[in-house]
């Protein structure tokens, strides 16, 4: 290795050869951009250099999303006037966490490894047509959703779930879905047990799902909710579980300083009533989740 | 074509080996470039922290990176193969790219260390890569506390 007082030289191990505790905090900095963050977190308990590449405004500056400043000024539990002394990996502790929006009926949090927006809005939040007449539908308390409440339909000729968000999101690519259960369910010695008692209608016609953008960006789909003798003839069943119904994407580019998402599921044939499903919630999550990390 | 192109530097590595290259290629590292543009630059370069083997090496990077002719692709398709290297040659590559402050193979090579990295426990990080751990038992018990939303 010669004779000069390189890096090497000094703290090197002595079988030839560095290790990587001999790699200067900058270095180390810079495979961590590389990495998610719980990678990071985790590898910070080596040594010295980790631990202090682990905490570098650099990295963490680099897995916010660029609108961050904006996160933290809208989202309440947070502190606008102390972000100036908060280092980056603290404000990306406290961004990946959820946090509640008008009234708690949305939340917003950043994946945590990713660092990508993410949004979550209830029920609550919705239009949802009928909902004021308890022969129809019903708000159930729940343990099983982010949200307090679920909303129940017994049943109904018209049914529509429709709302509408507007939210600084990081530019980036959405999908937008629903989240519903096709039965009741309730929790019996800690087992999630479901009654299809109202359970009726859903194989007769589809629903439709819509999204559009204020920006003209528009999606939708149709899917029979319930089993339809195919699927029964095919194994697969709709009953009994959470799905989460994909309706679209929608992109937000770089110049939305804020996008405005309306959706919608409805199946409005009142030839037929339709009933027996729990709706929670509707997700907007980047695309391709886990998929996008830097490289090659 | 301007005398500019052709214009040569001479590195002379720790172990007093010396390469010439194109001023032009050479100039991706920025340590030297500052060197040019400062009108420091002697004859030949000294470069004390950077060994023969490896300064060999940056600079095949540094000539395919430097290349006009070939397509980001066909790049793409060098830095695959460049970095099927031994771990401890990858190490030296990367303090030599810290040092030459060398963005581009900086990049290339952290990002293969962070794939092999992944996924890895720490006890097992710590064996392959033969870190010292210099923590106490206090001190690594704190590191361990430290960050429990990252894990929720």
């Amino acid at each position: 290795m010669g004779a000069s007082l390189s890096l090497l030289a000094e703290n090197g191990s002595g079988n030839g050869g560095p290790s990587l505790g001999d790699i200067p905090e900058s270095c180390v900095a810079c495979v961590f951009l590389y990495l998610t963050p719980p990678e990071i977190c985790n590898l910070a308990r080596l040594n010295w250099a980790f631990r202090g590449a682990a905490s570098s405004d650099a990295v963490w500056e680099a897995k916010l999303p660029s609108n961050y400043h904006n996160l933290l000024d809208i989202l309440p539990h947070t502190d606008g006037d102390t972000h100036h002394k908060l280092s980056k990996k603290a404000i990306f502790a406290i961004l990946s966490r959820p946090h509640p929006l008008d009234d708690g009926n949305k939340e917003v949090w950043l994946d945590r490894f990713s660092g990508r927006v993410c949004m979550s809005i209830s029920a609550k939040a919705m239009a949802i047509t009928g909902i004021e007449d308890r022969r129809y539908w019903n708000w159930v308390p729940t343990e099983e959703s982010r949200f307090p409440v679920i909303a129940y339909l017994q049943q109904i000729w018209w049914f529509e779930v429709a709302g509408v968000v507007k939210f600084p999101l990081n530019p980036d690519i959405y999908t937008l879905s629903f989240r519903i259960h096709l039965g009741k369910f309730s929790k019996r010695l800690g087992r999630h047990v479901c009654k299809f008692e109202h359970t009726h209608g859903w194989g007769i016609k589809p629903v439709r799902f819509e999204l559009s953008t204020s920006d003209g960006q528009q999606a939708s789909t149709e899917c029979f909710l319930d089993d339809t003798e195919q699927d029964v003839a095919n194994g697969s069943h709709k009953r009994g579980c959470w799905i989460d119904i994909k309706v679209g994407e929608f992109t937000v580019s770089e110049s939305d300083p804020e996008t405005e998402v309306r959706f919608s599921m409805k199946q409005i044939d009142c030839t037929h009533s339709k009933g027996g499903l729990c709706v929670d919630s509707v997700s907007i999550i980047p695309s391709n989740l886990r998929e996008r990390r830097r490289g090659f | 074509m301007s005398s500019s192109e052709e214009r040569k530097l001479i590195l002379k590595s720790s172990d007093n080996e010396e390469f010439v290259v194109k001023e032009s290629s050479a100039v991706q590292c920025l340590t030297i470039k500052n060197l040019v543009e400062d009108r420091c630059v002697s004859d030949p370069i000294p470069l004390a922290n950077v060994d023969s083997k490896i300064l060999a090496l940056v600079i095949e990077f540094m000539e395919k990176h430097a290349e006009t002719t070939l397509s980001n692709s066909e790049k793409k398709e060098f830095d695959v193969e460049f970095v099927k290297k031994p771990f401890d040659d990858l190490l030296e590559l990367i303090l030599a790219a810290n040092y030459l402050d060398f963005r581009e193979l900086m990049d290339v090579l952290c990002n293969t260390c962070a794939k092999q990295m992944e996924n890895w426990s720490v006890e097992e990080v710590r064996e392959k890569f033969n870190i010292q751990n210099d923590y106490t038992v206090e001190e690594e018990k704190a590191a361990r506390a430290e960050n429990p939303w990252a894990f929720e």
